[in-house]
């Protein structure tokens, strides 16, 4: 098992560029999975975000940095593919608020993967009702904001359940 | 290393706490209504007010298309491609809301106080 070791950064800028461009093709795979297959739920915006699985691993393998660069480049690929200016508006406000937490709540070393993704998730759907909000007045927030918050969690969970099993194996060192 | 930490459960109890109770509030708040209507709001300002007793098809604003029948409404048709509001499920005099986000369109269900029978109701009582 130890004989392969995982380096991401072994082979300089080179070996991560190409790690990130394949994390960030996963990622909009997991995107282009998830509009293949609509949900019909009788809240919008609730989904798994199978793509959140690519970022938060992306946040343990390499930083936040290099979670926010793919994550904006994800979101405004996918925008482009499958949705429009909104998607990209709402998709960033999550994605960006949603990182922001997960960052920080890892930095504090007291949480795990699920526990950081479970936040994650909450505060994506939190983000994306701030931008609605912001973007349509009088949006009926009282009404979805508790709602988001509950599906986001479960979907975080899920997330966050699917990287403590996948990123063991393919980043051994890491802390879960 | 176990997977799941006791902080982390710690915080997924909090964060499932905060909705809940959330959700509490938002009931006490609850939409009594015996004359509902649908109020639909573009951009922020009124567009029109339909009472749901009364089966209609609402053309709002050419690019988004509303039905009220048997006491619930629901969006039939809208011009953008998430579809969203379409998939949205029925509202009726219980409450709720269908926005349209691409459109700035939101259906929501208020009480129409004029036909309201709270006043008969007050009425009955005192006689």
């Amino acid at each position: 098992m130890n004989e392969f070791k995982h380096n991401y950064y072994a082979g300089g800028i080179g070996t991560k560029t190409a790690y990130l461009g394949m994390l960030l093709g996963l990622a909009v795979l997991f995107g282009y999975v998830e509009a293949l297959i609509p949900i019909p739920v009788p809240v919008p915006g609730i989904k798994l975000g199978l793509a959140n699985i690519v970022v938060a691993a992306i946040l343990y393998i390499f930083s936040w940095k290099e979670a926010v660069f793919i994550t904006a480049l994800r979101v405004v690929i996918i925008g482009f593919l499958f949705g429009n200016m909104f998607s990209i508006l709402y998709g960033l406000s999550g994605a960006l608020l949603s990182l922001l937490g997960m960052s920080l709540l890892k930095r504090t070393g007291k949480f795990g993967i699920i526990g950081v993704s479970a936040l994650g998730g909450v505060l994506h759907n939190v983000g994306q009702v701030i931008m609605a909000v912001i973007a349509v007045i009088g949006f009926p927030w009282r009404w979805y904001l508790p709602v988001l918050m509950l599906a986001g969690l479960a979907a975080g969970i899920l997330i966050g359940i699917a990287d403590g099993i996948i990123l063991p194996r393919i980043h051994p060192s890491g802390d879960y | 290393m176990k997977l799941l930490r006791k902080t982390d459960l710690l915080l997924i109890i909090v964060l499932a706490l905060i909705p809940v109770l959330f959700m509490i509030f938002n009931m006490y708040g609850a939409l009594h209504a015996d004359n509902p209507e649908l109020v639909v709001y573009v951009d922020g300002e009124e567009y029109g007010r339909y009472l749901l007793n009364e089966d209609r098809t609402i053309d709002i604003g050419g690019t988004n298309i509303c039905r009220i029948e048997g006491g619930r409404a629901w969006m039939t048709e809208a011009n953008c491609p998430d579809q969203i509001c379409v998939h949205s499920a029925a509202i009726d005099e219980k409450g709720g809301n269908i926005v349209c986000l691409p459109n700035k369109i939101i259906l929501t269900i208020e009480n129409n106080e004029e036909g309201s029978a709270s006043e008969d109701a007050l009425d009955g009582v005192a006689g």
